[in-house]
């Protein structure tokens, strides 16, 4: 009883957002059918041009990755961070890099699309590795034994067999890129206004806020059929460890080196030309020290947010089905709505910033989390849960002493990552926040008045403050681990 | 004896009725079945973890169906031994004395008596995940009986073994649950192994209607 009421608080608290915005909806609504049908399109436009391209490209990587899997393993290491740094640092970064290395930078709809894929290529090339390693290793040794060609083997076999992942891969995708709102923000400008962006001006710009509403709204339901899509008729294969060596390419290897070496040289060449402005920080004065100590602040207050709730979550024991469902197909939550529902329901006062924001991460990491792990090793402790109980535990012995101890450090360095993301952020800390509080939003405004310099070499501060705030998570875990042992 | 009732499971494409079934309540039970039949159902039905509302089981006068899990006082090994993995060998077993509040002195002389047993005593501080087949195994059992339950319930417990040290445990399970005066209920495929501990055998076909 305990446990399904527990479940039930916590889905409630997932879709808290949708409900305060179906509660604030009052009168009639009035929207311009022109402008919304002309940011659905936009919207999907860049989201399947972005999960396209991401699709082309990440394949091509894959071959590289699969090329040095098994024997070039150091070299392989190196490929899967250098594909993964895009996704853990700050976007303003990703934002910095793209936009001072491709000039002029195209604003609109084709600098979405430019952003997107060089931040989620290298994630999808390790999402299809992982894909041909489980869907071809039966196949593809003996295929090599019978003599086939490696372009016979994807011709006839390989793409025919991945062809079912390929797509669900880019209906996830196109699904995390519809919701996608910082970068959108940014390098969009006015021709490129998505139907995230334009939710965001609403709230901004009018006291009358039934548009904003109606358009979460649709923008919810279009999110919640492309999350359908995309977990819908996964396979499941048999893991083989089989060296799929044959089918990969250096070409892989030498598109990840050169897209990443042109990303690291930009950034590098952004910094140099902001190093001849730095005369220019002290119109700051103090701010930058209190936006650096606000950032980790926030940080710290997301963290400990995310920890408690993830301590309740394996109150549960073990999950009920239908909200490990509601998890595993909840791939994209909307920034602007979830940032509207606590707009709606908290005071507009500054200091309320500090709850909101912490509160806006653990709504929308929440479900990223759960399927980047965190709800399978969970989920693994199921059959020790019920020895436990059948020994005779009750619920909260079972979380002090067999969930807990086995989920804590892996719940750290979860809450760790959102941390850090809260270190970096700018998108989410705008729509909440009244002033420019943190170092993202101080670097995010330079941006948009078109300081790159500036916001460059301030990016370097958003860098250590992340990186600080990931590191004192791992001393954190490492010396609480020290003391179990002892 | 103790009795089993209207056990109805009922999953997609697999259904079992059990009507009337009596279990011995001294030495050891064994219910045979092929893979698939649904024994362990039946198993996890018992103990609680599988929810059948319709279920009763009589046992001494008392309807061990009615009670919550942790509440029907039994100990239960699975095929896979379940082992706290974050704790020793030692604080798996004390770790079922705490939940059930055993008084120290028993659990200190029950400990030493499975210790001695079992043959623990090389590997009592070692971490769970670190122990051999053969030791896990010893473990779970000593988890299982160290609060004495009024029953036990074994799920395949031999099958993850090498077959040398299959025999030997089999064996030292039947010394364990004749010493404890414990009465267990153990389902199994394996004929060799029913033949060599069962005091009473029953084919899962001779008590269920199964419907697929």
């Amino acid at each position: 009883m305990q446990r399904s009421l527990l479940g039930f608080a916590i889905l409630l608290f997932l879709i808290s957002p949708v409900i305060f915005l179906l509660f604030s909806v009052t009168g009639g609504f009035q929207i311009q059918i022109d402008e919304l049908l002309w940011a659905v399109k936009n919207s999907f436009f860049q989201s399947f041009m972005s999960a396209f391209f991401c699709l082309f490209f990440g394949f091509i990587a894959a071959l590289g990755l699969i090329k040095t899997h098994q024997h070039r393993p150091a070299i392989h290491a190196v490929l899967v961070v250098l594909c993964l740094i895009p996704q853990f640092i700050p976007v303003v970064v990703v934002l910095i890099s793209v936009m001072n290395g491709l000039q002029p930078f195209p604003m609109g709809l084709p600098g979405i699309i430019i952003v997107h894929v060089v931040s989620y290529f290298g994630m999808t090339a390790i999402l299809i590795q992982n894909q041909a390693q489980e869907v071809l290793s039966q196949t593809s040794q003996a295929a090599q034994v019978i003599g086939s060609s490696r372009f016979m083997f994807y011709r006839k076999i390989g793409f025919p067999l991945l062809r079912k992942d390929l797509i669900l891969i880019f209906t996830y995708l196109t699904a995390v890129f519809f919701s996608s709102f910082s970068v959108p923000l940014i390098v969009g400008g006015g021709r490129g206004t998505t139907l995230e962006v334009l939710i965001f001006e609403k709230m901004r710009l009018s006291s009358d806020w039934s548009p904003a509403v109606i358009l979460s709204l649709v923008q919810t339901a279009l999110l919640f059929v492309l999350s359908f899509l995309a977990i819908k008729g996964r396979a499941k294969f048999s893991k083989q460890q089989a060296s799929l060596s044959w089918l990969g390419s250096y070409a892989g290897v030498f598109l990840i080196l050169i897209i990443m070496a042109a990303f690291f040289a930009s950034f590098a060449s952004a910094v140099v030309d902001g190093l001849s402005q730095i005369g220019n920080l002290s119109i700051y004065g103090t701010d930058l020290i209190e936006a650096f100590l606000a950032s980790l602040f926030l940080a710290f207050l997301t963290y400990s947010a995310v920890m408690g709730f993830l301590f309740a979550f394996c109150g549960l024991g073990r999950v009920p089905h239908y909200l490990d469902t509601f998890l595993n197909g909840y791939i994209a939550p909307s920034t602007a709505l979830t940032c509207f529902g606590l707009l709606v329901y908290f005071p507009a006062d500054f200091y309320w910033s500090y709850i909101k924001i912490p509160l806006a991460f653990l709504l929308l990491s929440l479900p990223s989390l759960y399927r980047l792990g965190w709800g399978e090793k969970l989920k693994s402790l199921d059959p020790q849960i019920q020895i436990a109980r059948s020994l005779g535990a009750g619920s909260f012995q079972i979380l002090k002493k067999i969930t807990w101890p086995q989920m804590k450090s892996h719940s750290r360095f979860m809450s760790g990552l959102v941390a850090t993301w809260v270190c970096g952020d700018f998108a989410i800390s705008r729509i909440l926040s009244t002033r420019d509080f943190t170092l993202g939003l101080i670097v995010e405004s330079l941006m948009t008045s078109y300081r790159l310099s500036l916001a460059s070499l301030l990016s370097l501060l958003l860098i250590l403050a992340s990186g600080l705030c990931f590191f004192i998570v791992l001393g954190l875990d490492y010396v609480d681990n020290r003391k179990f042992k002892n | 004896m103790s009795t089993i009732e209207n056990l109805k499971i009922k999953k997609k494409n697999f259904q079992l009725s059990i009507k009337h079934w009596e279990i011995l309540d001294e030495g050891i039970h064994v219910l045979m079945g092929p893979s698939g039949s649904g024994k362990s159902t039946i198993l996890k039905a018992m103990i609680g973890i599988e929810d059948i509302q319709s279920l009763n089981w009589f046992y001494k006068g008392e309807d061990l169906a009615l009670l919550p899990v942790e509440k029907r006082n039994l100990g239960a090994v699975f095929q896979t031994w379940d082992l706290f993995p974050h704790m020793t060998a030692f604080e798996n077993v004390k770790f079922a004395a705490d939940v059930r509040k055993m008084k120290s002195d028993d659990f200190n002389s029950q400990w030493e008596w499975l210790q001695e047993k079992l043959k623990m005593k090389t590997f009592a501080s070692t971490l769970a995940d670190r122990l051999s087949g053969g030791e896990k195994q010893r473990t779970a059992f000593a988890r299982a009986i160290v609060t004495k339950p009024r029953f036990l319930l074994l799920d395949e417990p031999f099958s993850a073994l090498d077959a040398d040290l299959r025999h030997e445990s089999r064996l030292l399970l039947r010394d364990l649950v004749r010493a404890q005066k414990i009465p267990t209920l153990m389902v199994t495929h394996d004929l060799d192994e029913a033949r060599l501990l069962a005091d009473k055998m029953t084919q899962i076909d001779e008590v269920t209607e199964i419907l697929r």
